[in-house]
C-alpha cells in the first residue's frame, strides 16, 4: 500500500469513525476528546489488525506532524477565551502555576522511576521525564466544555474550571519548546545557544501571525484568509521541523497572535473550527496506531505518571474546593480535571519525533494512556461535582439545543 | 473564494509588498541555512507558495492582472530556476497534490454547466468546436511545419514524418485550460454570455482533445514509429476511455447526489478523499479523471437540486486549490528552457493565437453568435496549463523519435500561453462588464 492510498484510506476511516462512533444520540461540543479514535487507531495498528504497519506509519508521519501543528494553531486561536470572553491575567497565571505543580509532580515521579529501572544518563532521564511531565500537566478544555455545554452548566465553579482548563496549556507548550532543544538538532550552517532557538520558536509564530494580520487588512476576504492562515501555518510547521524546533509551539503562538491582534477573530475562528474535525480524526488514529507495548518500562513509568498526575489534579481540585464556589462540589473535585486530549496528543506527537527511538514511543504511549484514563474518570466526575455545586441546569443532559461533535468515551460508558 | 469589494489603500498595498519581501527573505534564509530535508521542504513549500501566491496576486491586482498571474509569478520566482526556494523534487511531490486540485476544479466546472445554457448556445458551441478542432489545428500544424528547419531535433525527418509531428503539435495546440478559466471566473464571479460560452466550450474541449489525440496517434504512429502499421487500437482505447469516463462520471455524480441529499455532512473530507482516491484509481484504469469529475459535477447540477451545496463545499477550498495549483505550475515552468527556445516558442504561440482567433471569427459567423462572443470569445481559448503539459508528456513517451525536445518545446509554448491567456481573458471579462469588478 503506498502512502497516497493509505492516506485516502485513513480519511475514509476517519470519516466512517466520525459517523459510526459519534452518532446522533449523544453529542459533545467543539473538539471531542477523541479517545474512541485513539482506540480505533490502536485496533488498526501493528498490534491488532496490522492494517497500519510500521512502514506505513513512518510514511504517513509528515501528515501527523502537519495535522498536530494545525490543531494547535486552532487551539491557539481559542486560547485565553472562555465563552468568547477573555480570561483575566490573574486566572491565567494561577492556571499556569497549578499546571506546573502537576507537571512537577509527574516529572519527579517519572525521573525517580527511571532511575530505579536502571542506570541512564542524567540528560536522558531529564528529557524523558520532562517530556512525560509536559504531556501530563494539562486538563483538556474540550472535555470540560463538553460537560458544561452538554449539561448546560452555569456558575462560578464552571467558569473557573473552564478558565483553568483553557489556560493550563501554556506551561506545557513552553516546556515542549525547551525540551526539543535538548535533543540532537538537525545539521544547520549556523550555531546558536538554546535560548536563541527558543526565542526563534516563539518568534516564527509571532512573525507569521503579524504577517497574516497585516495581509488580511481591515476587510476580511474569506478565501484570501483561508490561504493566508493555511500558508502561515504550514510555513510555521515546515520551518520548525527543518530547524529541529517545536512546530506545534510555533503554530500555537501563531494562533494566539492571530487571535489577539486580528480584528476578525470570530470570523477566523469560525473558518478554522470547520477544519478541526477532518484534521483531528486522522491525527488521533495515527497516534493510536503508534502505541507500543513492548517496553518493559511502560508499566512502572505509566503508573508513576498517572499517580502523580492524579495527585496534582487532586491538589488543584482541593484548592478550588477551598474557595467558596467549590465547597459544595466536594474535596475530590480534582478527579474531574483528569481528562487530557488533543493538546496532549499533539505535544506527544511532536516530542516523540524529536526524542526518537524507544523513549519517543514510550512517551507517545504514555500520552495515549493518560488520555484514556482521564476520559474514563474525568467527565463523569466533573458532572457529579458540578451537580453537587448546583450548577447543572440540565442534569439529565437533555439540552434543547444539543451541541455538535462525538461524545467522550467516559460519557458513552457511563450512559 | 474572494468576493470583489472596495479597493485596498496604497498603504495596505505597501504593507503587503513588505510582507511579501519578509516571507521571501525568511524562506531564502532558511533554504540557505539548512541541509535539504524533503518532508519539511514540501510542507514549507506549500506554505510559502500559498502566502507568496496570495500576496503576489494582490499586487498584480493593482495593475489589472488576474490573480492567477500573481500565483504563477510567485511560483516562478520561488521555483528551482530563479531563487531555488522550492526544490525540483518538491515541485514533483506537489504535482500529486495538483491531482486533487484539478479534480476539485473539474468538479466545480461541471457543476457550473447547466444543460439549459448548453442547449441555448448549442449552435455556437458546435461550430466553435468543429472549426477550432480543424482550422486552428491546421494552423498550429502549419506553423510547426514552417519552424521545423529551426528545430534541431527534427533534422533528418522525412516530410511525412514532419507532418506526423506537426499533427501531434496541432492537437496540443487545441488543448485548453479548464483550471485557468475557472480560476479567473472564481476571482471575477463573472456572469453573462461570454462566461457561459467559455464554460461550455472549454469544459467540452477535454472530450474533443481525447478524440483528436486518439485519431492523431492512429495516423501518426506509422509515420513516426519504424515498423508500425496503421491500426485502430488507439481509437478503440479512446472510445473505451471516453465511454468509461462518462459512465463512471455519471455514477459518481449520482452517488454524490445521494450523499448530498441523505448525509451532507463532512463534505470537505469526502471531497478530499474522492479527489485523491478517484484520481489514483482512474489513472490506474486509464480513464480520464478530468472528464469524470466534469461529468460528475454536471450530473449534480442538472439531475438534482444539490448543486448549491456542492458548489459551496468546493468554494470552501477554492482559493487554496487555485493558489497551490498555479503557484506549483509557476514553479514548474522551465524558464532557462524558455530563454533558450523563446524565438521559436513565441512564433508557435503567436501562430496558435492567430489560428484560434481566425477560427473563432469564422465559427461565430457560421453560428451567428452574439457580438460580445464574436469580439471576445477567443480570449478564454488562449490559456494552456497542466492538461497540455500532460499531453506533451504522453506524446513524448509514445514517440521516442520526438522524445524530450518535443516536450521541452511544448513546455516553452505552454509557459507563454499560461502567462498570457489568463490576462487576456480577465481583460475581456472586464471589457464586457461581465466581471463583478467591472460593475
Amino acid at each position: 500500500m503506498n502512502a497516497m492510498t493509505a492516506f485516502i484510506g485513513l480519511l475514509f476511516l476517519a470519516y466512517m469513525g466520525s459517523v459510526v462512533v459519534g452518532g446522533r444520540a449523544v453529542r459533545g461540543y467543539g473538539l471531542p476528546s477523541g479517545s474512541e479514535y485513539l482506540l480505533l487507531g490502536f485496533l488498526l495498528g501493528p498490534y491488532v489488525l496490522g492494517l497500519l504497519n510500521s512502514e506505513l506509519l513512518s510514511t504517513l508521519s509528515p501528515f501527523l506532524h502537519v495535522g498536530a501543528g494545525w490543531l494547535l494553531l486552532v487551539s491557539g486561536m481559542d486560547w485565553g477565551y472562555v465563552e468568547d470572553k477573555p480570561s483575566s491575567l490573574r486566572s491565567v497565571i494561577g492556571s499556569f502555576l497549578l499546571a506546573l505543580i502537576t507537571g512537577g509532580l509527574v516529572f519527579a515521579a517519572v525521573y525517580w522511576v527511571l532511575g530505579e529501572l536502571g542506570p541512564r544518563a542524567a540528560q536522558h532521564r531529564l528529557l524523558l521525564a520532562g517530556s512525560i511531565a509536559a504531556v501530563g500537566m494539562e486538563t483538556t478544555r474540550q472535555a470540560v466544555r463538553w460537560v458544561i455545554e452538554r449539561y448546560d452548566a452555569e456558575g462560578p465553579l464552571s467558569r473557573t474550571i473552564a478558565v483553568l482548563a483553557d489556560a493550563d496549556e501554556l506551561p506545557a507548550l513552553l516546556l515542549v519548546a525547551g525540551l526539543v532543544l535538548l535533543s540532537p538538532m538537525p545539521e544547520t550552517h549556523i550555531h546558536l545557544p538554546p535560548g536563541a532557538w527558543f526565542a526563534i520558536t516563539i518568534g516564527i509564530g509571532v512573525a507569521m501571525g503579524l504577517i497574516s494580520v497585516a495581509l488580511m487588512g481591515p476587510e476580511l476576504h474569506r478565501g484570501e484568509a483561508q490561504c493566508l492562515i493555511l500558508g502561515a501555518g504550514l510555513l510555521c510547521t515546515g520551518l520548525s521541523i527543518a530547524l529541529g524546533l517545536a512546530g506545534v509551539v510555533s503554530s500555537f503562538v501563531l494562533g494566539v497572535t492571530l487571535s489577539r491582534i486580528s480584528p476578525h477573530r470570530p470570523a477566523l475562528l469560525a473558518i478554522l473550527k470547520k477544519t478541526e474535525q477532518p484534521v483531528l480524526l486522522p491525527v488521533l488514529l495515527l497516534a493510536g496506531a503508534l502505541v507500543t507495548l513492548e517496553d518493559r518500562r511502560l508499566l512502572p513509568v505509566l503508573g508513576a505518571a498517572l499517580g502523580a498526575r492524579l495527585l496534582g489534579k487532586l491538589f488543584t481540585g482541593f484548592l478550588l474546593y477551598l474557595r467558596r464556589a467549590g465547597r459544595p462540589a466536594g474535596p475530590l473535585l480534582g478527579i474531574g480535571l483528569l481528562p487530557s486530549g488533543v493538546v496532549t496528543i499533539c505535544l506527544a506527537v511532536a516530542l516523540s519525533r524529536r526524542v526518537g527511538g524507544r523513549d519517543g514511543d514510550l512517551l507517545l504511549t504514555g500520552a495515549v494512556a493518560m488520555t484514556l484514563f482521564g476520559e474514563l474518570l474525568g467527565p463523569v466526575s466533573l458532572r457529579r461535582s458540578l451537580r453537587r455545586a448546583g450548577e447543572l441546569r440540565s442534569p439529565g443532559g437533555t439540552r434543547s439545543d444539543p451541541p455538535t461533535g462525538p461524545a467522550s468515551a467516559g460519557e458513552v460508558l457511563s450512559s | 473564494m474572494s468576493a470583489v469589494s472596495t479597493p485596498k489603500s496604497l498603504a495596505l498595498r505597501g504593507v503587503q509588498a513588505m510582507a511579501l519581501c519578509a516571507v521571501f527573505a525568511m524562506a531564502f534564509a532558511t533554504s540557505r541555512m539548512l541541509v535539504h530535508a524533503p518532508a519539511a521542504a514540501t510542507v514549507t513549500a506549500v506554505g510559502f507558495l500559498l502566502l507568496a501566491g496570495v500576496l503576489a496576486s494582490e499586487l498584480c491586482e493593482m495593475i489589472g492582472l488576474p490573480h492567477l498571474s500573481g500565483y504563477l509569478l510567485a511560483g516562478m520566482v520561488a521555483g528551482p530556476h530563479v531563487l531555488h526556494l522550492v526544490h525540483h523534487d518538491t515541485v514533483e511531490t506537489l504535482t500529486k497534490v495538483n491531482k486533487l486540485a484539478l479534480s476539485l476544479i473539474a468538479l466545480a466546472g461541471g457543476a457550473e454547466l447547466r444543460l439549459e445554457d448548453l442547449k441555448h448556445g448549442m449552435r455556437g458551441l458546435a461550430y466553435a468546436t468543429l472549426v477550432q478542432s480543424t482550422l486552428a489545428l491546421v494552423c498550429c500544424m502549419g506553423a510547426f511545419f514552417l519552424v521545423a528547419p529551426y528545430l534541431p531535433f527534427l533534422n533528418g525527418f522525412s516530410v511525412p514524418a514532419l507532418l506526423g509531428a506537426a499533427g501531434l503539435w496541432g492537437v496540443l495546440g487545441v488543448t485548453r485550460s479548464p483550471a485557468a478559466l475557472l480560476g479567473i471566473l472564481s476571482q471575477t464571479r463573472a456572469q453573462g454570455p461570454l462566461t457561459r460560452f467559455s464554460l461550455a466550450f472549454i469544459m467540452s474541449s477535454d472530450v474533443v482533445v481525447i478524440v483528436l489525440l486518439a485519431v492523431a496517434f492512429t495516423f501518426v504512429r506509422p509515420l513516426l514509429v519504424p515498423g508500425a502499421t496503421f491500426a485502430l487500437s488507439d481509437l478503440v482505447a479512446a472510445g473505451h476511455e471516453l465511454l468509461g469516463s462518462v459512465a463512471i462520471g455519471t455514477t459518481f455524480g449520482l452517488i454524490l447526489v445521494v450523499y448530498l441529499k441523505l448525509v451532507g455532512r463532512g463534505l470537505l473530507l469526502v471531497l478530499v478523499a474522492l479527489g485523491f482516491g478517484l484520481s489514483e484509481v482512474l489513472g490506474y484504469l486509464h480513464f480520464d479523471p478530468l472528464l469524470v469529475f466534469i461529468i460528475g459535477g454536471m450530473v449534480v447540477q442538472n439531475l438534482s437540486k444539490q448543486a448549491d451545496k456542492l458548489l459551496h463545499a468546493v468554494e470552501e477550498t477554492g482559493s487554496v486549490v487555485y493558489v497551490v495549483f498555479f503557484a506549483t505550475a509557476g514553479a514548474h515552468l522551465d524558464l532557462p528552457l524558455l530563454a533558450r527556445l523563446w524565438p521559436v516558442a513565441v512564433a508557435l504561440a503567436a501562430a496558435r493565437v492567430l489560428g484560434t482567433y481566425v477560427s473563432h471569427v469564422i465559427s461565430c459567423r457560421l453560428a451567428n453568435d452574439e457580438p460580445v462572443i464574436v469580439k471576445f470569445g477567443w480570449t478564454p481559448m488562449v490559456s494552456q496549463a497542466g492538461l497540455a503539459l500532460g499531453l506533451a508528456g504522453v506524446v513524448s513517451a509514445a514517440f521516442p523519435a520526438l522524445s524530450l525536445p518535443f516536450q521541452s518545446l511544448a513546455i516553452a509554448v505552454v509557459a507563454i500561453n499560461e502567462m498570457v491567456g489568463p490576462v487576456l481573458f480577465k481583460w475581456a471579462l472586464d471589457r464586457t462588464g461581465e466581471s463583478q469588478g467591472a460593475h
